[in-house]
């Protein structure tokens, strides 16, 4: 096996659908000083559920190659926020969605997104570890041929790769054909990370990716993300402050009014900002522990 | 000893776990003894009739002599044509009620209650409704094709139902998984619902062929029971259970026969479980992990 950087050719359509190709290459731990570039632009966005308001006017941008950070109590619309931005709201049928997101300048609530190739730009990973009941290797197979690629070699190629990214290869290299539920949290937390990445995404969204995992795996996977980010556009939902602080390059603080039970972002900006200095007291209560 | 347990606590403890204990050990003896009793009766007045002559002769002289080849022939037709008929349209009906629209929407709870109805219609109406519409309506007479389609109309909700419980079973945190991954609904479907939904399918389907070849009542106003070898799908015909009513009931010294033809009824249904529940078994394994 080696290590060297696999082509792949096939046709990547994007969601402005323009074909091209890409390559994979080894992982290189990111800039921490990050080009202020935004690639989703958020603006009012308000959620509702069947007519409840649950998420209040959010407007922020995702800058690329960054890590943000969503922090704030249980029930604050963080996990909504994040799944408006690959649109698993429309699973929602009583979930209805006000302002716009751009994604790279297309709005992806407008009437001409294709919602699969916004979801293979735009990558997710769940709280719990959900790989599908298959092998290792037909977890990373299955949604790969949904997208077109269809050769073995070029399947094999990526496999390998996505899973060296993850630091899983070494574990689990001489039995890809064992059942995903097999493995441990951990390791299947990193095959749904490795699963993402085959896909080749730009962005990826993971909702408290941590939280199920035991204190190494989850440090395992904390260290994962640190080397993904640069090359992956992050946002991450975390209950866990000393993480956001440790891997963030942008935090959002997010709230929840008393009485309406109404999310709300209360502040954004850089990482060291919202926790060293910031701005709204309230932010300040939850940073040093205060309140939440 | 600890205080944590006075002696008297502990024995009144030990007497509730052993009470419990005895009556879930009856329950098993119960059950697999009414199995076991059936199983050996049949086994007493029928293994002596029952041999290769008798299931590949047709019935003479009313059934008391001869064998059950024809019989047979039009169970298994009858059968062949309820799944047939059944199979899709239930299956259909349950993909449809769990993976394309909620299940609180009008449509779902009206498809579902309108199901539970019909599981709660005795066979009896089944018959008479298949004679109207099937024999009568659709002019297709005493025939294997009206007795099929009747018996599929009863298959219905046990085959939906089951199908419908396998699929909402599944975690729907694949189901997100699939959709963040951008997979289409149908790969989703095929390649992670269904197989892993596959044993309760499977289970559901044995359900309805167990019914289906236990059924008398409904077929005796639409199959018919004509004891002779059926010539085509339009002709009459006699299923397995229809014949041991009629041996036991009409025909003096029908017995021994239906002693056996109800021995034969039991081995091809414990024939079609093991096939079915092993094919499920490596359809399973491929699809799951397969490459």
């Amino acid at each position: 096996m080696t290590m060297e950087t696999h082509e792949i050719k096939h046709s990547t359509q994007s969601v402005c659908e323009q074909p091209s190709t890409y390559t994979l290459g080894p992982l290189q731990a990111g800039p921490y000083c990050c080009i202020p570039h935004p690639v989703i632009q958020v603006k009012a966005l308000s959620l509702f559920y069947g007519g409840k308001c649950a998420l209040d006017t959010v407007t922020l941008d995702i800058y690329r190659g960054c890590i943000t950070v969503l922090i704030g109590p249980s029930g604050c619309g963080k996990t909504s926020f994040l799944s408006a931005l690959n649109r698993l709201t429309d699973l929602v049928p009583s979930c209805r969605v006000d302002g716009t997101v751009h994604v790279e300048g297309e709005n992806i609530f407008g009437a001409h997104c294709n919602l699969q190739q916004l979801r293979k730009r735009i990558g997710m990973v769940f709280q719990k570890p959900t790989p599908f009941p298959l092998s290792i290797q037909r977890n990373i197979a299955l949604p790969l041929r949904e997208h077109g690629v269809t050769r073995q070699a070029d399947i094999q190629a990526i496999t390998e790769q996505v899973l060296r990214d993850v630091g899983l290869w070494d574990e689990v290299c001489d039995r890809l054909d064992a059942p995903a539920l097999s493995l441990s949290g951990g390791q299947q937390q990193r095959l749904c990370i490795a699963r993402a990445l085959a896909l080749n995404p730009q962005i990826l969204l993971m909702d408290e990716p941590c939280s199920a995992l035991d204190p190494i795996a989850s440090g395992v996977v904390e260290e994962l993300i640190n080397r993904l980010s640069g090359r992956y556009t992050i946002v991450i939902v975390t209950h866990n402050l000393a993480q956001a602080r440790r891997i963030a390059n942008y935090a959002a603080f997010f709230w929840v009014k008393e009485r309406e039970r109404i999310g709300h972002l209360v502040e954004f900006g850089r990482c060291q900002h919202i926790f060293e200095t910031p701005s709204d007291p309230l932010t300040a209560a939850y940073v040093s522990g205060a309140t939440g | 000893m600890s205080k944590l347990f006075v002696n008297k606590d502990k024995m009144s403890y030990l007497l509730r776990d052993l009470t419990i204990q005895v009556l879930i050990y009856s329950a098993i003896v119960c059950v697999s003894g009414v199995f076991l009793w059936i199983l050996f009766d049949l086994i007493r007045g029928g293994s002596a009739l029952l041999s290769w002559q008798f299931l590949t002769d047709v019935p003479r002289d009313a059934g008391r002599a001869g064998g059950i080849s024809s019989i047979l022939a039009s169970t298994l037709l009858v059968l062949l044509i309820a799944l047939l008929a059944a199979l899709p349209i239930s299956w259909a009906t349950a993909i449809l009620l769990t993976e394309f629209i909620s299940a609180e929407s009008p449509f779902g709870r009206w498809v579902r209650y309108s199901l539970q109805v019909l599981a709660c219609v005795p066979s009896i109406i089944f018959g008479l409704f298949g004679y109207a519409f099937f024999s009568l309506y659709l002019g297709l007479g005493f025939s294997i094709l009206s007795g099929g389609l009747t018996l599929a109309c009863m298959l219905l909700p046990i085959l939906v139902s089951t199908a419908e419980a396998g699929l909402r079973a599944v975690p729907e945190s694949y189901r997100l998984s699939a959709v963040a991954l951008g997979m289409s609904r149908a790969a989703t479907l095929f390649h992670v619902l269904l197989p892993v939904a596959a044993p309760a399918w499977a289970a559901g389907l044995l359900l309805g062929i167990g019914r289906a070849a236990a059924e008398t009542a409904a077929l005796m106003f639409t199959s018919g029971y004509v004891d002779r070898m059926p010539e085509s799908l339009l002709d009459s015909g006699r299923v397995l259970a229809l014949h041991i009513f009629d041996l036991s009931m009409n025909v003096p010294g029908g017995d021994a026969p239906a002693f056996a033809s109800a021995l034969v009824l039991i081995l091809l249904l414990l024939v079609i479980n093991l096939v079915a529940m092993r094919f499920t078994y490596l359809w399973q394994r491929k699809k799951l992990n397969a490459e």
